[in-house]
């Protein structure tokens, strides 16, 4: 009875697998021959000691379009462990990342995705990317944060 | 004493010291005859893998997501936002790649199983993104669009969904003879709530777009738009009716033209809102050898 059982609860859970698996039904998938990449030189930015309120301004960064198509390329910033990125700084632990270069001629924060270069051909660069960093006011967290600048491309 | 009113705070973007670089091929695809209510794997299906190649000197890991297109950017001509992004996914959904490695994403779509999504044409567009790591300060991420058709048909018991339905949103004209003249009906649905009159307009009248983002594999763009003739170029349709479109193909009887897969995107315009399309595709009948 026993075993009975056993291969009655077995065939249940083969057919569960077998009612989860994918179809290999006829599809029919074009690709094109193209790939997308991106990257960025020197890509470290330690700014080390900062007091609250500065402004600090990195040295320029390179982006290269390695693929082989036409690339949009965006920036954002995202938030730290304990700080909070925005566009402008109205409380403690919120500080405020700006970028320029390639389509941006001046500073714009990046606290929401900006267009970095709307269009950059394959092989092409955009040699003057600079970050500007304003530190949180004082009664911030004092503590050593790590945040993600993402630079993303695509089609445009 | 005066209290400082300075804090020091020690702040790191990044700490990596190596070179980011991050490639994802290919860099679109197009995926149609999808059945509404069944599941597929890309890879399992297709053959088709997504490659997502580290070319740094350290491991990284690549959240993989699906999302709509108008999220990041444009998509292409003729399309609409997928529904819902949740219709495709990675499974798993994030991937470590080891230095100079190529790591696979393992893409799933199921639409639900309902009439009306039949005969449509969706974008998503797949995020892959490097993840914050320890010390990581500029992350890098691609995005790649995937162009979603469903399974055409020709009758169907509610008009496709979408503002713009296409019934059957494939006019399959197989096996012709140059030399003949062929044709098939399509319907229009104006599902919105007024009136609309729609421009029929071949892709060809659109140079600055690249036919391959349209063409199905092994498939090239017809030599000559005007063996394809319509009815009306222009259709004005009541809200919530429908219209019939006959479109004709004729080939001429030339031996070069025989044993040929062509095909052709219609735009379906109205004044308001994005087009839709209808694709057409022809594929020839082999040359009969004269005997003498």
């Amino acid at each position: 009875m026993k075993k009975i059982l056993l291969l009655l609860a077995l065939g249940f859970c083969l057919l569960g697998i077998i009612s989860q698996a994918a179809e290999t039904a006829q599809i029919s998938v074009t690709v094109t021959l193209e790939s997308i990449s991106v990257s960025v030189s020197s890509p470290s930015w330690a700014i080390g000691t900062v007091a609250a309120e500065s402004v600090t301004e990195s040295s320029a960064y390179t982006v290269t379009n390695n693929g082989n198509v036409t690339e949009k390329i965006s920036i954002v910033c995202g938030n730290s462990a304990d700080w909070t990125v925005v566009g402008t700084i109205s409380t403690t632990n919120q500080f405020k990342m700006e970028a320029k270069g390639g389509d941006l001629l001046s500073y714009n924060s990046i606290d929401s995705t900006k267009v970095l270069k709307a269009s950059l051909a394959a092989a092409g660069t955009v040699t003057d990317l600079k970050l500007q960093f304003t530190a949180p006011q004082a009664g911030s967290v004092i503590a050593s944060q790590t945040i993600p600048v993402t630079l993303t491309a695509a089609k445009p | 004493m005066k209290r400082t009113c300075f804090i020091f705070l020690l702040f790191l973007l990044s700490l990596i010291l190596d070179a980011a670089s991050l490639k994802v091929s290919p860099g679109g695809f197009l995926v149609q005859n999808i059945s509404p209510g069944k599941t597929y794997n890309l890879q399992e299906t297709s053959r088709i893998k997504l490659s997502i190649f580290n070319d740094d000197t350290s491991t990284h890991t690549y959240a993989l997501s699906v999302q709509k297109p108008s999220s990041v950017g444009n998509w292409e001509k003729g399309y609409l936002e997928i529904p819902d992004p949740a219709w495709c996914w990675f499974s798993p959904n994030d991937i470590s790649i080891g230095p100079q490695q190529v790591g696979y994403g393992n893409l799933f779509f199921k639409i639900p199983d309902k009439e009306i999504y039949y005969n449509q044409r969706w974008v998503a567009t797949i995020g892959i993104l490097g993840k914050q790591e320890r010390g990581i300060g500029f992350g890098l991420g691609i995005y790649v669009r995937v162009q979603i058709e469903t399974e055409p048909k020709d009758e169907s018991s509610a008009p496709p969904d979408g503002p713009i339905g296409i019934g059957p949103s494939l006019a399959s004209f197989d096996n012709i003879v140059p030399g003949e003249t062929y044709s098939q009906i399509v319907t229009i649905f104006n599902n919105e709530s007024e009136k609309s009159s729609f421009n029929i307009t071949s892709l060809s009248k659109y140079p600055d777009i690249k036919p391959s983002t349209y063409l199905t594999s092994s498939y090239e763009q017809i030599p000559d738009p005007t063996w394809i003739s319509l009815e009306k170029e222009k259709l004005t349709i009541d809200p919530q009716a429908s219209k019939i479109l006959a479109i004709k193909i004729s080939i001429p009887k030339q031996g070069e033209f025989s044993d040929k897969k062509f095909e052709e995107i219609l735009f379906v315009e109205p004044e308001k809102g994005r087009p839709g399309f209808i694709r057409v595709r022809i594929t020839t009948a082999k040359e009969v050898s004269q005997q003498p």
